[in-house]
């Protein structure tokens, strides 16, 4: 049966991609990376840097390299630092 | 204009960001004078914050409250503001003694204002004295003259207004036009009638054609302004350049600020969007994370929350897509406004205004009353600038006495109304009152601290109820600290924020340290001593911001890409090395950042320091409420009641967790009140400070800052120099 993950869009990331989230297709061991690569491919304008962002899985903090299960929510977040 | 005083004087030129003059002004004498600064007093205390606290170290006592007559209301910019070159250089420090909390508070602000007055040769302006008129101050750097003159009288509205009748005033001044070279401060009629009046800064936007304002909004320096007769101060140069700050080094501030212009330029666009945006883009994160205020600081998210994050306020009122920043250069540009909006609510219902914002605080002291309306947001905006209220204050007074109303502390006969979440009507309304502290606004005028207090005693006296008991049951839910209310996260699930806004010098304000998303989201300071070298380090960094001129979310808000690759990515230490390379440029130092900690370290030790004289220094003085840390009723709990169940099972640290859900609540309360007793042990270690929170005699003496009146101090606390073992 085939899995899924889904990436939710925050902020101007949704401005941008017109969506709440994405549901894509989990392709075996993928990481965080490969999702990335993924949105990047499919919404250039974008223009999401690992550099620039922080990663959130599930609401919790993570990283490129977590290795994903299905039905996990991904958001890539933007650095806060306060005001 | 009736003239009641005349000074002229002699312009000081700009050098290395510097006048080295300060105009003095006493309104109670009509003294204008200047003071002429020597090269140890600006190297010590550096400018804007600084300034101010050295003025009131040495020309206050404990005795001097706000409405003292030798209380000192400073408006000082520092060495890095007035240049375009560099982005976010417009701001200015109004430093006083704060109506809330009885002790030094400051309020950073930007706009057109500090750059103008240095230009017309002064570092700051110092205020003393009451006057037994109304009057304005006009700095006219083209005459070269001060004058002191009777404030005019313009229609009801604009008297009234903070905003419309600087607008009335600078068009009396020059024939009838606005221009960039002309800029004034002015504070409401809320300012005179309530304890957290603030200040507006105005200057002209040629883009729109209007006066656009921003606020000096925190602890009450528009009251301070007002009480001393003082309803504006003008500055007009027509001649004279703006930005230009004469430099050490004119190839030195142009690479700096081309090197941070680039990162802002590349990184905002593919972070958090500022420019565009404008900081309501918080609202979003902040209720994701359960940090955004809703019912009084109760709940931290809301699903109504969704009809206020920022592409509402983007779609609906920021229309005019035009670079809003407070001054000239700055590539952030985050502040923004709004054209022709009509107001539905309020006593100005149907006329149609200029907003300027709403930043992120304001819609959050809107969440907090439970309100997700954003017209509303907007016009709250409008009436506190116009009124000249401190939207976080009034926000969170208002959210404190409606939750007083629905907990039973007070009854509809002692509102005069229902004073419910979500309730526009009831809000605006209780606005009103406080801007003419009338009913319950006169209660409302006075903040949470002294309305607690009122609460109490109305409580008491309808149910017979002790005082104490009363003060001891608001204690948990009236959010504030030192008598400053707290300003717009909720610090429940960070122990790192509970110290940044406890420790915070002035009160819970997040200037000094906003460490939620490092602790709370990112995990990244887990252990106490992380936590501690944080609360030091950030205070000292956000200090020198308010010390040099210049606005802090150019670093703060726009990571570095090569930060990723440093120690501590947070401290985004690649772009403060352009604020290092910048400052050296301007003023000819050689400093090194761990220098600016040293200068800024000074500077905190002088505010702590009036604190204690102010009665406001010692560990008591940190405490927080227990709806700071933990939820203060099981509601709260019971809202996230997983959550808050699997938190006591990972903290319990061998002790039994009770069957019960109330009981597990108090365990919870205990566990998180215990841990930030600790955090306080090991933060005033770090700082050099007794368990009482009074900084050693070795501390101050180090610092340079051990006159005769900090050694009387230190002695009156029992801190004196230790004999060295053999």
């Amino acid at each position: 049966m085939e899995e899924f993950i889904s990436v939710q869009f925050c902020g101007s990331q949704r401005a941008v991609t017109r969506t709440n989230n994405v549901v894509l297709p989990l392709t075996g061991e993928d990481q965080v990376k490969d999702i990335l690569n993924r949105i990047n491919h499919s919404f250039p304008d974008l223009t999401l840097d690992e550099r620039d962002i922080t990663v959130s899985v599930n609401n919790e903090m993570s990283n490129l390299h977590h290795t994903l299960n299905a039905n996990d929510t991904i958001a890539f977040l933007p650095h806060i630092g306060g005001g | 204009m009736e003239q009641i005083k005349s000074f002229s004087y002699e312009s000081a030129p700009i050098k290395n960001g510097y006048t080295d003059q300060i105009l003095r002004v006493d309104l109670g004498s009509l003294d204008i004078s200047i003071s002429e600064l020597s090269p140890d007093f600006k190297n010590k205390y550096v400018g804007g914050r600084g300034y101010a606290l050295k003025l009131i170290w040495d020309e206050a006592t404990g005795d001097t409250h706000y409405d003292s007559p030798e209380n000192v209301l400073v408006m000082a910019s520092g060495p890095l503001g007035n240049e375009p070159r560099f982005p976010g250089s417009g701001k200015f420090i109004v430093g006083t003694i704060s109506p809330l909390t009885d002790t030094f508070v400051d309020s950073n602000i930007g706009g057109h204002f500090a750059p103008l007055l240095k230009v017309a040769g002064f570092d700051a302006l110092a205020v003393t004295g009451i006057s037994e008129k109304e009057v304005v101050l006009v700095v006219d750097a083209d005459s070269k003259k001060v004058e002191i003159i009777e404030a005019p009288v313009f229609d009801a509205d604009s008297n009234e207004g903070a905003l419309s009748y600087a607008e009335a005033l600078l068009k009396a001044l020059n024939d009838g036009e606005l221009s960039e070279n002309l800029a004034a401060v002015s504070a409401g009629i809320g300012a005179v009638n309530t304890r957290f009046g603030i200040i507006n800064s105005l200057f002209y936007d040629k883009r729109r054609n209007r006066l656009r304002s921003k606020q000096a909004g925190r602890g009450g320096t528009g009251t301070v302004m007002r009480h001393k007769g003082l309803k504006a101060v003008v500055v007009l140069c027509g001649n004279a350049k703006i930005g230009d700050n004469h430099p050490a080094d004119e190839e030195g501030v142009k690479k700096a600020g081309a090197d941070l212009k680039k990162v802002v330029s590349q990184s905002d666009p593919k972070q958090l969007r500022l420019k565009s945006w404008g900081t309501p883009v918080l609202v979003e994160f902040m209720d994701k994370y359960h940090i955004l205020p809703v019912n009084n600081y109760q709940y931290g998210q809301h699903p109504d929350a969704k009809d206020v994050f920022a592409e509402i306020f983007l779609e609906r009122y920021f229309t005019e897509k035009v670079p809003d920043g407070c001054y000239k250069g700055c590539n952030l540009a985050c502040a923004k406004g709004a054209e022709r909006i009509t107001l539905q609510y309020g006593p100005r219902a149907g006329a149609t205004v200029g907003i300027d914002g709403p930043e992120y605080e304001t819609a959050g002291a809107v969440t907090c009353m439970g309100i997700f309306d954003p017209q509303f947001i907007m016009e709250y905006n409008w009436y506190c600038d116009e009124y000249g209220l401190d939207t976080i204050s009034m926000g969170v007074t208002t959210s404190f006495l409606m939750e007083c109303f629905q907990r039973g502390f007070l009854t509809k006969e002692d509102v005069g109304y229902d004073l419910l979440w979500g309730d526009k009507n009831g809000a605006i309304k209780l606005l009103t009152e406080t801007v003419y502290a009338t009913d319950l606004g006169k209660i409302c005028s006075q903040g949470v601290q002294r309305a607690k207090q009122w609460v109490a005693e109305t409580y008491a006296a309808r149910t017979g109820a002790s005082l104490d008991d009363g003060i001891a049951q608001l204690n948990k839910f009236a959010m504030e600290t030192k008598g400053l209310e707290f300003s717009m996260y909720i610090s429940k699930e960070s122990l790192a924020q509970q110290g940044g806004y406890g420790f915070a010098l002035k009160g819970p304000q997040h200037d000094e340290a906003w460490l939620i998303f490092i602790d709370q989201v990112h995990k990244e300071i887990p252990t106490f001593q992380m936590k501690a070298e944080a609360l030091k380090w950030f205070p000292l960094i956000r200090t020198w911001f308010n010390a040099v001129g210049l606005c802090k979310l150019p670093w703060i808000d726009v990571r570095h890409p090569a930060a990723a690759e440093t120690e501590n990515p947070a401290q985004n230490r690649p772009t403060l090395e352009y604020y290092v390379r910048y400052f050296n440029a301007t003023t000819g130092s050689n400093k090194t950042l761990e220098g600016i900690l040293e200068d800024s370290e000074r500077l905190h030790l002088l505010q702590k320091l009036i604190n204690l004289r102010h009665g406001k220094g010692t560990r008591e003085s940190d405490r927080i409420p227990v709806r700071a840390m933990a939820p203060a009723f099981l509601n709260e709990y019971e809202a996230r009641n997983e959550y808050y169940d699997e938190w006591v099972k990972e903290h319990a640290n061998g002790r039994k967790i009770p069957e019960d859900q109330e009981a597990r609540h108090a365990l919870l309360v205990e566990l998180r009140q215990e841990a930030y007793e600790k955090l306080c042990d090991v933060v005033y270690e770090a700082k050099g400070y007794t368990n009482n929170s009074i900084p050693l005699f070795e501390t101050v003496e180090e610092m340079g800052l051990l006159d005769k009146q900090a050694n009387a101090l230190l002695k009156s606390f029992g801190v004196e120099k230790r004999l060295l073992a053999n």
